[in-house]
């Protein structure tokens, strides 16, 4: 409250709350990989780093669903008040799981390559224009900047600094931010997954929370009209109803002509009358209970004297207080607000008031029937000792959100597509000796003593960067090179191994092409003109160096790839699902045009001439010879 | 290139936007605090440390805060009446319902790929001489 603010203020059940969060984020990831691994081994798996990234994106939009269904199951079922007295810290875990989500995102999809991480970011995938190709990644660094800010001011701090109305409009931004974040998920993940069970998911989340809150809304018109008087006259004087309307140490609220709402306690005191809000969030203190003398918010536990409304010391909070009087056992609260702490003198109801038979009040101004709670539940507050009841509740509604989070983890896991068959051995480093050739990407042409075959492996340096600079000087040269390698369908790669001399030119060979070489270089076979349908993608990645290596997650990725030198190659996939593979370029052996830098990881369809190098095709293309699909 | 220069400025934007936050924030969170409210001149170091991104990331509303607040110890407003909280909750579910609904329709009609399973359309050329 206004004094001795601290961090946290931990009390046993904010311990086990965050207890229980923690066990529901690590039950989250865990069923992700655990499924994932299971499902995919070998040379099939999926990437760790991609693993975790998807893993974190399911566990956090989960996370914010069960956030926001708190306030309406709340309002229906009050004895959920565990979950919002502590919703704050499940609302600071979500933005640190999201958090976890973006840095490692960035970090693999946009680091290690030619630009800045964050440059990257904004430069690499930016074609607002197409829904198909729109940069997801916007969506969820907006929807990010948004939580960040939420729960950065999730203090009590923050509330008194910019004041309780000004902090509730601040986190009304949490609903835009939902909406960036579905548009994420639908725009990004959905595009690497197969089937109807992630999306379906994401409709009924959307749906669920919408149908929570008509749900609550319902429930609060049936208490509203069965339960509050509404006054539409001018009198100051308004009527609340028979004494015995009101609980003992609880409340009926009354609404004034100005539509604010009085709260009419009944306690040890009399009956007193204070403002319906909270100082600390505007909670409901009508909802609230007298709890040793003091009116307790039922929704962080703030508390105030019944008789005069202020906050008991030290706390210096004070709330406006009104006149109540009992006229034939009939209480009536007067609409003209006191000051703040003023203590008007409570109304006592004689043991005859108490006797009296409730009488109709309409919504014009008379008192309804004082109808018995249909159901007693028990108040929840933070500090204080919690019934059977209550305790239940919490069992149930932790592991009704473990299930959850654990059902939308293994939801997600199972609906990924395989990432298909590559390998990437950084684990030994090989030796590969054969004639550097320029496609323009470095190529290493091998011949198979003993068939007579023409090999080719493409060369790449470590990171994004392709090898090209590095190998200019060693080009037409019969040279050795050192290195990790990345195979894919038969084909192959070698990452170069860093260090001074990573590429050794045979000793027996002057740094100089035989005529052999020669030939092997100029045999290049022209076949044509081709129409194909496929995706670019860069061979680093898709050939086992990030699983998957392609689609529209790893769209940024790839052209940042292909940016730094790594060599762009058409996948084509036919009918009898056999893949091939195409080194694209341009016209005169130049690298790939840029233009087609914006349809890198797209569905295209693209035009070109079919050369074949050994047993590498090469797409020859220009500007204009590829659209989207 | 034209994308390539609203990034740069964006970027730049954001350096400066961080750069008087970096500043600003500490300066709010330890010197400053207290004049927002009696009640927050004595918080400790730790817990000013705690406060300190939010000072650093919002900067402009603190800086309209304390202007605000010059001459006036407290113009805090009290919240809004919870049920029209509620309604107003409410009632942003009726806009965002549809709009997350239609961009995952939008998002799983895209997301079928058929176009990839493609064989070679129309191969017109021939194999040619080395």
């Amino acid at each position: 409250m206004s004094v001795g603010y601290r961090a946290v203020s931990w009390t046993t059940h904010k311990r086990w709350y965050d207890a229980a969060l923690t066990v529901g984020v690590l039950l989250s990831i865990g069923v992700y990989a655990l499924l994932t691994k299971l499902l995919y081994t070998g040379d099939e798996a999926i990437s760790d780093e991609v693993l975790l990234i998807r893993s974190l994106g399911a566990c956090a939009i989960t996370l914010l669903h069960l956030a926001l269904a708190i306030g309406p199951l709340h309002r229906l079922w009050p004895e959920t008040a565990p979950l919002l007295f502590n919703r704050r810290h499940l609302g600071v875990l979500t933005f640190l799981v999201a958090a976890l989500h973006a840095v490692i995102s960035v970090g693999f999809y946009h680091g290690f390559g030619i630009m800045n991480p964050l440059r990257s970011l904004l430069v690499n995938s930016t074609n607002y224009a197409s829904l198909q190709a729109f940069p997801f990644e916007m969506l969820g660094l907006m929807a990010l900047m948004v939580l960040f800010t939420l729960a950065a001011t999730s203090h009590d701090v923050w509330l008194k600094v910019l004041s309780p109305l000004r902090w509730k409009r601040l986190h009304m931004l949490l609903y835009p931010a939902y909406v960036l974040l579905v548009g994420h998920v639908a725009l990004g993940g959905l595009q690497v997954r197969s089937g109807w069970a992630a999306p379906s998911l994401l409709i009924l989340g959307a749906v669920g929370l919408a149908g929570l809150h008509l749900a609550a809304a319902l429930a609060d018109g049936r208490r509203r009209r069965t339960q509050l008087p509404q006054s539409n006259s001018d009198h100051p004087w308004l009527a609340v109803g028979d004494v015995e309307s009101i609980p003992f140490d609880r409340a009926r609220t009354v609404y004034t002509p100005s539509g604010d709402r009085i709260a009419v306690f009944r306690s040890d005191v009399g009956i007193t009358a204070i403002d319906n809000r909270c100082a600390h969030q505007g909670g409901p203190l009508g909802e609230g209970r007298v709890i040793d003398g003091c009116i307790t918010c039922p929704w962080h536990g703030w508390q105030y004297r019944a008789g005069d409304g202020c906050a008991p010391p030290p706390f210096t909070e004070k709330l406006r207080t009104y006149q109540v009087r009992i006229l034939d056992g009939r209480v009536q609260v007067n609409a003209l607000a006191c000051e703040p702490g003023h203590a008007p003198f409570p109304a006592v109801p004689e043991p005859a008031d108490s006797a009296s038979t409730p009488t109709q009040i309409t919504r014009s101004g008379a008192a309804p029937d004082a109808k018995p709670p249909r159901r007693e539940h028990e108040f929840y507050v933070n500090y204080l000792p919690t019934g059977p009841r209550l305790r239940l509740m919490a069992i149930l509604t932790t592991g009704a959100a473990m299930c959850v989070l654990a059902a939308v983890a293994a939801t997600a896991a199972l609906s990924q597509r395989s990432p298909g068959m590559a390998v990437w051995d950084d684990g030994h480093i090989r030796q590969f000796t054969g004639l550097l050739v320029a496609a323009p990407a470095p190529v290493l042409l091998t011949i198979d003593p003993t068939t007579g075959q023409q090999h080719t492996m493409l060369i790449v340096e470590v990171g994004k960067h392709g090898a090209a600079e590095r190998l200019a000087p060693l080009i037409g040269a019969r040279v050795t090179a050192s290195g990790w390698l990345l195979q894919r369908d038969g084909r192959t790669m070698l990452e170069l191994e860093p260090g001074v001399l990573p590429i050794v030119a045979d000793p027996a060979q002057p740094v100089a092409s035989t005529p052999d070489d020669d030939a092997l270089a100029r045999a290049t076979t022209n076949l044509g003109t081709v129409t194909l349908r496929g995706e670019i993608v860069d061979a680093k990645c898709f050939w086992g160096a990030m699983k998957p290596g392609d689609g529209k997650t790893h769209k940024a990725c790839a052209t940042l790839c292909i940016r730094g030198g790594i060599p762009p190659v058409l996948v084509v996939r036919s009918q009898s699902a056999q893949t091939q593979y195409y080194l694209v370029r341009g016209t005169g052996a130049t690298p790939m045009p840029r233009l087609l830098e914006s349809l890198i990881a797209d569905p295209i369809e693209i035009t070109g001439t079919h050369l074949r190098l050994g047993d590498l095709n090469i797409l020859e293309v220009t500007e204009q010879s590829a659209r989207r699909l | 290139m034209g994308m390539d220069l609203i990034v740069d400025i964006l970027l730049v934007v954001a350096a400066v936007y961080l750069a008087i936050g970096v500043i600003f924030g500490p300066w709010f969170v330890f010197r400053t605090l207290g004049r927002c409210d009696p009640g927050l001149a004595s918080v400790s170091a730790w817990l000013r440390a705690f406060l300190l991104p939010a000072a650093v990331g919002l900067w402009p509303i603190l800086t309209v805060v304390l202007l605000r607040r010059r001459g006036s110890p407290q113009t805090g407003t009290a919240a809004r009446e919870p049920e029209l909280q509620s309604r107003l909750h409410r009632t942003a579910w009726l806009l965002i319902l549809p709009v997350s609904l239609a961009l995952v329709i939008a998002g799983w009609a895209i997301s079928a790929d058929p176009n990839l399973v493609a064989a070679n359309l129309n191969n017109t050329g021939k194999a040619a001489t080395p």
